[in-house]
């Protein structure tokens, strides 16, 4: 019976070798590959992904030291993004970041992970607003409007708002407040309500139905010149569009009646009166 | 085997950067130079950087223009299979004063502070992970954002408005906790939040004002409050999963109730004038208890199937759904007369998308799809006089997707390009998108190492009911880096154009007569940035961004800046700027702003 077991155990250990030898199979372990790139062992110590090593992603490495060859390993620049992004998601999946991948405009439109992240530097993150500014330049150039925010002086950041990872489906913007609020209550606190009274645009559509986001040449990011324009596009004779036309006392010829904010003062909402005024 | 310890590089644990500068800034037009630009002159910590990262233990500072009115501040900290845990601080100054700005007297010459703000927030974030590299991972995180400050708002009453000092404050405290679990082929998260939210203004003025509108109206004083408190409980989940190879998916279902109490109070006294009776008064009292409740569910589904290996079917369902309802009985105490209010807004949105993309090869990527939206809105009633306007508010939408990847010469090349097409349907509002087309195609050449050349290419075209909207955006953007591999001289240039017009009509209410309402905004903006290294250890920066728009509002906002960069050995550098800002549309004012200031690096390797 002893030696029963005794075999038994033999048999088990030899196949867990074979099986090791298997997985092993074609490998050579990150030490030789270091021998070439230095650059990257240099780097990749202080680096997230340093609990794998480089064939974990670059697939088995003799061939290549063999043949000095990179088309034998497993490379990812110039690649179609699905495949880089596969490559990534294979341990990645788990992470909550990912959760909404697939409503990603980035993964839709083929943005790999590779494009924003560096995998062998010690920051991972390349996300800075420069980096989300050298593809989305025409948005970048919208913040050097004299009104918007302050992202040239650092008051905000492109993730502040934006999840690049994915958001709600076709909203590229963060939600915050465990996914109902969007971002810009997490500063414009007072516009968040439930109001008793709600400007019905700012809950059904989002803030960008009357404000440029980015930046714009109006004064408070409208994106209208002036006030009037703006409300007249809604309340105004449309049928079956929301949103009523002025009162007749409104003589909309006077400067005073297209400055419509300076008597509804509260367009967002107010706590107070139904038609804004306090 | 992990690379770092065979490799055995030696790794110091501290690293970091400090910069301290001290800004001058010469201007003229302050409050509008703060509307627009609002940095602070004097000293300050422009930014710091530290690092430690021991063999368990990582823990990160970061900050970054600490005396400006717009600062942070950084600190994450972890310790392997232990916890992960940030902190965050950040302040933010929200100024505006445009005279020009919502005055009804401007064309009159008469430039009136009608509003104007001066706020500051604080915002406070705490996220605590506890066994990050574990199967189940607790979390808790703490947000409170708080602001307030002092402006002058437009008090609206008795026929007249009159600009009124406020004092201004609200508070946001938002506390989430919960388990997120993972295995290999799954993972979830289940969290339970609760949130607490004030809002107040107090206007207190004892001196006599004038009105705006009616030269023999006056108030002489004023109290007036809001005050606004509420609280919530939201759920939220997640789940998404690979059962199999070729599928996937995820989704997450959300319930949140947020309710609000709100108080508000009126004492005013002046001379004032009834606007239906035109009788004259001298005291208004008013007073108002009101609440509202925001129930709401929102979720989410989406699958993933890859039928084959370069082909995937994507679909996706949204679901959202909320109601706002509310009381407010106003009571007016003078006359005793109870003017009992409602509010209802309540919306029902659902959208399914159903997309396809394929792989051709190495070098194509190509998608399509379609998207249906159905939703109903039930809004506020319309308390105005055209019976046409509907209270109620359809969307019906169908859209085609397109788009395209195309990446040639070993990824030297890549053009994405996306398509949307909707030919049609309801829309709540006329500034929603109804009969609409978009495009975006931008590519990226990489010509060599050293010259990179972005485009880009953005259409809006909407026609919503015979009012039409239209954007037209072009942007090109070169990089150059002339030299041994980027280390002696590089150029970066850049040139947007935007092209916007809306045209919508509306009828005059006091005479019927269809009136057009015009806007159209042409805007050129240029940046160019120049980086060289004179010789060891001198470099100097230049460059800037001109903005020049055309049409309604016409605008000019010039930013150039220079910067030099002296090293004196490889840790302490000094560091002088200059910056331009010039604005000129009805408002302008010009400051140079002129900091100077001194970089030290320590540790082995500074931080990023």
């Amino acid at each position: 019976m002893p030696n029963r077991c005794l075999i038994a155990a033999v048999g088990v250990w030899l196949f867990g070798l074979g099986a090791v030898g298997w997985a092993q199979k074609g490998r050579v372990g990150s030490e030789r590959c270091a021998v070439c790139h230095v650059k990257q062992a240099e780097t990749f110590p202080k680096n997230p992904h340093k609990k794998a090593d480089c064939e974990s992603c670059h697939g088995p490495g003799l061939a290549h030291v063999e043949a000095l060859n990179p088309d034998q390993l497993k490379l990812f620049h110039g690649s179609q993004p699905n495949q880089v992004n596969d490559s990534c998601l294979t341990c990645h999946v788990q992470d909550h970041r990912q959760e909404r991948r697939f409503e990603s405009a980035h993964s839709r439109n083929g943005v790999a992970c590779n494009s924003c992240h560096r995998v062998h530097s010690p920051d991972v993150r390349r996300t800075n607003d420069a980096l989300c500014a050298s593809c989305h330049r025409d948005i970048r150039a919208t913040f050097e409007r004299p009104f918007g925010h302050k992202l040239a002086q650092g008051a905000i950041h492109c993730t502040d708002c934006h999840e690049p990872h994915g958001s709600q489906p076709n909203s590229p913007l963060r939600i915050s407040g465990g996914g109902h609020d969007l971002p810009c209550f997490k500063c414009h606190t007072d516009k968040r309500g439930p109001f008793p009274f709600e400007h019905a645009p700012m809950r059904t559509q989002l803030c960008s139905t009357c404000h440029d986001l980015h930046g714009s040449a109006n004064p408070r990011m409208l994106a209208r010149h002036n006030v009037s324009q703006l409300c007249l596009e809604c309340h105004s004779f449309s049928p079956g569009v929301a949103g009523g036309s002025p009162p007749a006392f409104h003589d909309l010829r006077i400067e005073r009646y297209r400055q419509c904010t300076v008597c509804h003062v509260k367009i967002h909402g107010s706590y107070a009166h139904r038609d804004f005024l306090r | 085997m992990a690379l770092a310890p065979m490799l055995g590089l030696a790794q110091e644990p501290f690293s970091g950067e400090v910069d301290l500068r001290n800004r001058l800034v010469f201007r003229n037009e302050y409050p509008v130079f703060r509307s627009i630009v609002n940095l602070n002159r004097g000293p300050r910590l422009f930014g710091i950087q530290s690092r430690y990262e021991g063999d368990k233990d990582k823990i990160s500072l970061t900050g970054n223009s600490l005396g400006d009115p717009n600062s942070m501040v950084r600190i994450d900290a972890r310790r392997s299979e232990v916890y992960e845990a940030t902190f965050s601080y950040r302040t933010i100054a929200y100024f505006n004063n445009l005279p020009s700005y919502g005055n009804p007297l401007l064309a009159q010459g008469v430039s009136t502070s009608q509003r104007f703000l001066d706020l500051s927030r604080r915002q406070y974030d705490f996220d605590l992970r506890l066994r990050p590299d574990s199967r189940v991972i607790p979390f808790v995180n703490v947000l409170r954002t708080a602001g307030g400050g002092n402006g002058i708002t437009p008090f609206v009453g008795s026929g007249d408005e009159f600009p009124v000092p406020a004092r201004l404050q609200d508070s946001l405290t938002t506390v989430r906790g919960g388990v997120e679990l993972r295995s290999q082929k799954w993972f979830g998260n289940v969290e339970q939040g609760w949130t607490n939210y004030t809002d107040q203004q107090d206007l207190d003025n004892t001196s006599r004002l004038q009105g705006n509108r009616i030269d023999n109206l006056v108030l002489d004083r004023i109290r007036e409050r809001y005050h606004a408190e509420g609280t919530g409980w939201f759920t939220r989940s997640v789940v998404q999963g690979h059962p199999f190879e070729r599928l996937s998916f995820t989704g997450h279902l959300i319930y949140s109730r947020p309710k609000m109490e709100t108080s508000y109070s009126l004492d005013a006294q002046g001379v004032f004038r009834d606007p239906n009776t035109l009788r004259p008064y001298t005291s208004l009292l008013e007073s108002s208890f009101a609440n509202a409740s925001q129930p709401r569910t929102s979720g989410a589904w989406t699958t993933e199937y890859r039928p084959w290996k370069r082909w995937r079917a994507r679909h996706t369902w949204v679901s959202d759904m909320y109601r706002i309802s509310s009381a407010s009985p106003t009571t007016a105490v003078l006359t005793q007369q109870v003017d009992p209010a409602r509010g209802i807004l309540e919306l029902q949105y659902h959208q399914s998308e159903a997309e396809m993309t394929g792989e051709f090869g190495k070098h194509l990527t190509v998608r399509g799809g379609h998207r249906y939206i159905h939703s109903n809105a039930e809004l506020p009633p319309a308390n105005l006089t055209f019976p046409e306007s509907t209270n109620r508010a359809q969307i019906r939408r169908h859209a085609g997707l397109g788009g395209a990847t195309l990446t040639l010469w070993k990824g030297r090349w890549q053009t994405h390009g996306s398509y949307e097409w909707s030919p049609g349907g309801r829309t709540y509002f006329r500034m929603g998108l109804l009969n609409y087309r978009k495009a975006h195609v931008l590519t990226r050449l990489r010509v060599s190492d050293r010259l990179r050349i972005t485009a880009s290419q953005r259409e809006l075209q909407n026609d919503n009911m015979g009012d039409t909207a239209s954007n037209h955006i072009t942007t090109v953007n070169a990089e150059w880096t002339p030299g041994a591999a980027g280390q002696r001289v590089t150029l970066v240039g850049g040139y947007a154009r935007e092209y916007m017009i809306s045209r919508a009509t509306f009828a005059n209410p006091t005479n019927l007569q269809i009136q057009p309402a015009l806007f159209d905004d042409r805007l050129n903006h240029f940046n160019g940035y120049a980086d060289v290294r004179l010789r060891r250890g001198v470099q100097w920066q230049a460059g800037g961004a001109l903005s020049h728009s055309e049409g309604s509002r016409p605008t000019r906002f010039y930013t150039p800046q220079s910067q030099l960069v002296v090293a004196s050995n490889s840790r302490v550098s000094g560091v002088m700027e200059w910056r331009w800002y010039r604005y000129r549309a009805v408002d302008e004012f010009r400051a140079h702003t002129v900091s100077m200031g001194i970089r030290v690096r320590f540790g082995a390797r500074a931080a990023n």
